[in-house]
């Protein structure tokens, strides 16, 4: 980061491109050359498509490319799958591929599939320079974990960016918070959740405090490592789109939705449920599109049937919604709505969780009390009253309480030197606070590493 | 000037750390920890392009960092003060002491300990009086009923199917004062009246006078615990009882030769509790020349029983101490005289009881 900042202004982006290949290396030393394959391809296709504007030639380029990013997506993170469901269906003996998955091909897939899309759409101008590309493709904030960061709404960053005190501030402070999410409140939540697995003695309670706690842990996660590539997004000058939006407070699943993994939601309208006909072809039509579009979605979640049903459930949900369910909902008080967005999203996310469905059957058996088993017992009252005051912590935390509190706050006392000061000394306290959580930690998964 | 402000004072927070990490030397070990630290990876091409150097690196950072212990600290304040956790990774802080919870097994699980104090009852000892002791966990003695009762039906499970045996119980003589603040293991200065309640079990009384000990202290003493669950403390006196009789001792360690009653070099090192028979050790005898009788005792122990073997050795002539989990059992007949005149004594913590896998 001192390095970027002593470089001159027309040097910043060799700095970043530099950077962030050193970044992705430390994590994956092989796959860097995947990564810059990529980039090559998307740069070298949408400077074809650039050349043969609206001719024969861009549409062959285009499908070229997203043939070959597919491919590249389908081969590392999808042989496998398929292979196996091979071998199920036809009693083949085809040996797994065991490929290791490259950190964040998923995000950066997408990414170049974006840009050659919008280029050959006419969207967005098609990056002459490699480094320009490279950089937007690359940059090391957002690579591994998201946002899914659209070319056009950073390409003009990438060429002229204004850096200043409050960019900084605001990505320091970004940083920090989405840090302190992610090893105080993701890392504590998950070890509760993952209390039920190997619990030689479960009972009711135990199996949702689990399931509870895992919906916490994984928005504590990946928003909170949105908020760090936020954050460093803004220290490097760049303003990345919003991740999250406090799904949890939604009214319905559909609210949901658009407050949740939002990039991921935009890139599947844009990409495939618009161009499918979206919502404009009659019911059965839309209810078809749904069910591609959020069968992709799960998919692309993770390689596994789990992800797909877990992906057709939402679009049954959200078909229902669409016909039936909202207008009953919005005769509902907003209480029992935030109810049945957060029931629904437990139970969806048990379907997320367990690669193994006769496991994902046995956790609602042990939710609705349809095994040979107690309401609760005193280990899982003794997790309760551990946890109890992480979970109202981290439930207000989900909600837009405690941010709207704070900048009212802000803005009232606006000038007053001293909140300044305690402002910084907070954040500071958070970020020591959350060293402590690395330092002495020991369960540091980054869920969202694996798409 | 108002954001110059906030952004200056936290990069120079964030720079500060970095800067000082870039300062400061490596430790070798962690004193608290009680643990080698990670040094510097050597850099090579494979580990490199394996990933593994930059993992290794990860670990090296963390283990190395700056203020590593009191970082420790925050974290254990903030999750015990602020966030109400009832236990901090197991480990939890009441009356002034450390608890660690230790992971009880099942009844059925439980089986298998006794199959193997069976094995070795059916494989050296068929005429000796054979005596077992369970020492209770410290958490029976915290506020925590739920631990109470485990480590109570725990004791039950035992005396019930430990057959052929007698079985001594010690718990009620226990109470949180037989016990370090910050370690798991109890104080040998309050030991005589488990010693006597143990004999009496054993049908023979204690060959010691009380006033004849000279009581020694090491007044800083940390524990094992502390070092697992930093928080803000002071140093608190590990007492160590010396008699005239042991300097005449013949203490024999199979491993490291002849040793001290206490090794007071162990005061300095990482566990001053090993100042106990220089800690810990596979076989040992201890030999008493001022013995009014001829009988052995074979005691098979875990750690606790280093404080208290010089508490029973005046009531024989040898006491061989086995501690299986550095010394597979199979091995003892090749090396253990089992035809004399001995008596046996299992003497287990329940720490050892519930992870009995480590018993060979």
């Amino acid at each position: 980061m001192v390095g970027y900042f002593l470089t001159p202004d027309e040097h910043k982006n060799k700095t970043l491109f530099a950077s962030s290949i050193i970044f992705y290396f430390i994590g994956e030393p092989v796959y860097v050359f995947l990564l810059l394959f990529s980039i090559l391809i998307d740069y070298y296709h949408s400077c074809v498509i650039d050349a043969h504007y609206g001719k024969r030639k861009a549409k062959i380029a285009l499908i070229s490319s997203i043939v070959i990013n597919v491919g590249l997506l389908s081969f590392f993170k999808y042989s496998d799958f398929i292979l196996q469901n091979i071998n199920s269906l036809l009693s083949t003996d085809f040996p797994l591929l065991k490929i290791p998955l490259p950190i964040g091909i998923s995000f950066f897939t997408f990414q170049t599939m974006s840009y050659t899309i919008d280029v050959y759409r006419g969207q967005a101008k098609a990056q002459k320079s490699f480094l320009g590309l490279g950089t937007y493709v690359s940059l090391f904030p957002q690579l591994i974990a998201g946002p899914i960061v659209r070319y056009q709404s950073i390409s003009s960053d990438l060429l002229h960016r204004q850096h200043s005190f409050e960019k900084v501030y605001y990505g320091l402070a970004r940083f920090v918070i989405g840090l302190s999410k992610k090893v105080i409140f993701a890392n504590s939540f998950g070890v509760l959740a993952n209390e039920i697995i190997g619990a030689t003695q479960p009972d009711v309670l135990l199996y949702w405090l689990s399931a509870a706690a895992y919906i916490l842990q994984i928005y504590y996660d990946f928003s909170g490592y949105s908020d760090m590539a936020i954050g460093l997004g803004s220290i490097f000058g760049f303003q990345f789109p919003e991740n999250f939006r406090y799904p949890y407070s939604a009214g319905s699943i559909t609210e949901f939705w658009r407050r949740w993994h939002i990039t991921l939601g935009q890139w599947f309208r844009d990409y495939v449920y618009v161009p499918l006909g979206g919502s404009r072809n009659g019911s059965l039509k839309t209810g078809f599109n749904l069910l591609v579009v959020w069968g992709l979605t799960g998919l692309w979640h993770g390689a596994s049937w789990n992800f797909i049903i877990w992906g057709i459930g939402f679009s049954i949900i959200l078909g229902l919604e669409k016909t039936v369910i909202l207008r009953v909902l919005g005769k509902m008080p907003r209480s029992f709505r935030h109810f049945y967005v957060i029931m629904l999203v437990m139970l969806s996310f048990v379907v997320f969780r367990f690669d193994d469905l006769k496991m994902v059957f046995s956790v609602y058996q042990g939710m609705f009390g349809f095994l040979d088993i107690p309401a609760f017992s005193h280990e899982s009252l003794y997790h309760l009253k551990s946890y109890i005051i992480l979970f109202i912590i981290g439930g207000i935390g989900a909600t837009p309480i405690v941010a709207h509190n704070i900048t009212k706050i802000i803005e009232h006392m606006k000038g007053a030197k001293w909140l300044g000061v305690l402002e910084a000394a907070g954040l500071g306290f958070i970020y020591l606070l959350s060293a402590s959580y690395l330092v002495d930690g020991s369960f540091n998964p980054f869920l969202y590493f694996r798409f | 000037m108002y954001s110059r402000m906030k952004t200056i004072l936290v990069a120079v927070l964030i720079l500060s750390i970095t800067l000082l990490n870039l300062i400061k030397t490596d430790n070798e070990i962690s004193i608290w920890e009680r643990r080698k630290l990670k040094q510097f990876p050597e850099i090579k091409v494979e580990t490199l392009v394996s990933g593994k150097w930059f993992l290794d690196f990860e670990d090296y950072a963390l283990d190395q960092i700056v203020f590593r212990h009191e970082f420790r600290q925050l974290k254990v304040w903030f999750e015990e003060s602020v966030l109400g956790k009832q236990d901090v990774s197991g480990l939890f802080s009441e009356k002034n002491h450390i608890f660690k919870m230790i992971d009880y097994k099942s009844i059925t699980e439980l089986e298998r300990f006794v199959a193997y104090i069976e094995s070795l009852k059916e494989d050296y000892f068929h005429n000796n009086k054979i005596y077992y002791v369970h020492i209770p966990d410290k958490t029976s003695y915290s506020d925590r009923e739920q631990l109470v009762q485990m480590e109570a039906a725990t004791e039950a499970f035992l005396k019930e199917n430990l057959l052929g045996l007698s079985f001594i119980s010690i718990s009620n003589k226990l109470s949180l004062e037989h016990f370090y603040e910050t370690d798991t293991h109890w104080r040998q200065e309050t030991l005589h009246p488990i010693v006597d309640v143990i004999f009496d079990g054993m049908d023979t009384q204690i060959q010691y006078d009380e006033k004849d000990f000279i009581i020694k202290t090491h007044p800083s003493f940390l524990g094992v615990l502390y070092g697992q669950l930093p928080s803000h403390r002071e140093h608190e006196a590990l007492l160590y009882m010396n008699h005239p009789n042991f300097q005449s001792y013949s203490i024999f360690d199979y491993e490291k030769g002849l040793i001290d009653m206490y090794d007071e070099s162990k005061l300095s090192g990482l566990d001053a509790y090993d100042v106990f028979l220089s800690g810990a050790s596979p076989i040992l005898e201890i030999n008493n020349p001022h013995a009014q009788t001829d009988k052995e005792l074979i005691v098979f122990r875990d750690s606790f029983g280093s404080s208290i073997l010089p508490l029973l050795s005046f009531n024989y002539a040898k006491i061989i101490a086995v501690d299986t989990r550095y010394v597979t059992s199979s091995y003892l007949s090749g090396t253990i005289d089992f035809s004399k005149d001995q008596d046996v004594l299992f003497l287990y913590s329940s720490g050892i009881v519930h992870n009995f896998e480590t018993l060979r």
